[in-house]
């Protein structure tokens, strides 16, 4: 991953999101983080952005539990939208039901089902091809 | 009137009460009522429930011929005290009947003929309904246009057909009582599996935070490592994930459906099982046979019955006795509706007049052994319960353990 890379955490635990950060830093990885607590205010801001290049990440770092809106919910919403930047979502999530993953696989903008926590291992699958 | 006619009838009625669902007894009952005084020529025929603890009595079920007002609307909650006369026969378990009202006694206002004259009534049996010493009310038939005066076999069939609403309404309750016992039991395991879900998802959640900070911790500063108390931390936050991770391994096994059963080659299965642990076995000088039949197929779950076997087969080597030449052996029996597989060993056995109840409990080790965790045999259960078995064992301490996997006997041919 290029140090210039713009990444989105979309969590509201907010430990998870300090933490996350931290890790990140430690391992050179990008610092320029947009932080949202849930799904509703994510989608707020793409919707409002879709069309601006600069303005969409490269890296969506996703939770599936969330208040108002759900990382599910925000994966329709965010399939819905014509954006201007190809974006990935990483799904970042404390389930391990296979359930879950198997219903992450059938959104193609989802490229990794990760568990937490996230680990400076787990940080590099993002770099690697899946 | 004819006596098997009347029989007839009874035989009818009883065959539908029978097979009755519970949402159409009431009519069913309204029916037979019908059908009865209609044949007895009745004007009315109705149901009478006793509440003793309130001494009174209300009209439950009622038809009425045509032309005869209903009177199930003012016939409610009436106080015994009103009909002494036929609570005290019904007490004894007798019919109350009264073959021509125009003969009874002229006894006063509050008597009998008092209470029948204005209704109407020229002749009237009432019959007890009686379950098991219970007297919970009275099935009965008025004779309003006609008096009428019936046989003892008519009598007996009516009474016949008392017991016979009884059983339907003791069957109906008994039914309700049940499904409510159901829809608690529903209940509950909605609950269990919300708790389930708290268990895996939120408590989890927290566990893998501070095993993060912890990480980020010794990597910022990693001379906080020489603190036994920062090493005693990592290792609780360590075994705080394990435990976590245990549990969310069970709640998968009992969350999981049905619908990934398949036939499955028991053979294939265990022959596969053997393999993998052959060396761990050569190792521990332990010789495993397999007595399974070929094509022997069961339903279940692959990957569980690949893990019960590797789980047990592990156990029969790990706790092997140096003192016998070691062996697992692995075959099958046939008990009523189960296919039974059973995993016998010559170790070192447990004691199970102290640890029958913990044998498959979690965290519970029986043996000194560095690989002991208490997990195996309490996943082993779960997943045996989950295909719909169950797992028993026989074990002798010095002597060594069978392990009975009872599976539901399906066959795929």
């Amino acid at each position: 991953m290029k140090n210039t890379s713009k990444i989105c955490i979309i969590d509201d635990d907010e430990i998870f999101v300090i933490v996350a950060k931290k890790i990140m830093k430690v391992a050179g990885f990008s610092e320029k983080v947009e932080i949202y607590k849930n799904g509703k205010d994510a989608i707020t801001y793409f919707k409002e952005n879709a069309d601006i290049e600069e303005n969409i990440p490269d890296f969506i770092f996703l939770d599936l539990n969330m208040p108002l809106m759900d990382g599910w919910e925000f994966l329709q919403e965010l399939e819905k939208l014509d954006l201007s930047k190809q974006v990935k979502v990483f799904i970042f999530t404390s389930s391990i039901d296979p359930e879950d993953q198997k219903r992450s696989e059938e959104f193609s903008i989802v490229e990794r089902f990760i568990e937490k926590p996230l680990t400076m291992q787990k940080l590099k699958l993002i770099t690697e091809p899946s | 009137m004819e006596k098997t006619e009347l029989q007839n009838l009874l035989l009818k009625i009883a065959t539908t009460y029978i097979n009755v669902n519970l949402d159409k007894v009431d009519s069913i009952i309204e029916q037979s009522l019908r059908d009865m005084g209609m044949f007895v020529s009745a004007d009315r025929a109705y149901v009478f429930s006793y509440d003793f603890q309130n001494s009174t009595t209300s009209n439950t079920f009622e038809w009425c011929a045509e032309g005869i007002s209903p009177e199930i609307d003012n016939l409610q909650l009436l106080t015994m005290d009103s009909i002494p006369q036929w609570v005290n026969k019904h007490l004894r378990g007798q019919p109350f009947y009264v073959p021509s009202v125009k003969s009874l006694p002229d006894d006063g206002p509050e008597g009998l003929r008092a209470i029948l004259e204005p209704q109407n009534i020229k002749s009237l049996i009432t019959i007890p309904m009686i379950l098991n010493d219970d007297l919970l009310g009275f099935v009965g038939f008025d004779f309003v246009k006609n008096s009428y005066e019936l046989s003892e076999t008519e009598i007996t069939l009516l009474t016949l057909f008392a017991n016979m609403l009884v059983n339907v309404q003791d069957r109906k309750l008994k039914e309700l009582k049940l499904n409510s016992f159901l829809s608690i039991t529903q209940n509950q395991n909605e609950k269990l599996k919300h708790f389930a879900h708290i268990l895996s998802h939120n408590i989890r959640s927290h566990s893998t935070n501070i095993s993060m900070i912890l990480s980020l911790i010794s990597d910022e500063y990693p001379e906080l490592h020489e603190f036994q108390l920062i090493r005693l931390l990592n290792t609780a936050s360590e075994k705080l994930s394990e435990t976590i991770r245990h549990l969310n391994k069970v709640i998968l096994i009992n969350t999981s459906s049905p619908e990934k059963f398949s036939p499955l080659n028991l053979r294939e299965v265990t022959d596969h099982a053997i393999r993998t642990l052959k060396y761990m076995a050569e190792n521990e000088g332990v010789i495993i046979e397999n007595q399974i039949p070929e094509n022997t197929i069961v339903k279940g779950v692959e990957s569980y019955l690949d893990s019960i076997f590797m789980n047990l087969i592990t156990n029969g080597i790990k706790y092997c006795s140096d003192e016998r030449d070691s062996f697992v052996r692995i075959y099958l029996k046939e008990k009523e509706q189960y296919l039974v597989l059973c995993v016998e060993d010559n170790g070192l056995g447990i004691d199970l007049a102290k640890n029958r109840e913990k044998i498959f409990g979690l965290y519970k080790t029986f043996h000194e052994h560095p690989d002991s965790r208490g997990i195996g045999l309490f996943i082993t259960k779960n997943q045996i319960e989950a295909m719909g078995g169950k797992i028993d064992v026989e074990s002798e301490v010095g002597k060594g353990s069978i392990f009975k996997i009872y599976l539901p006997h399906e066959e795929y041919k």
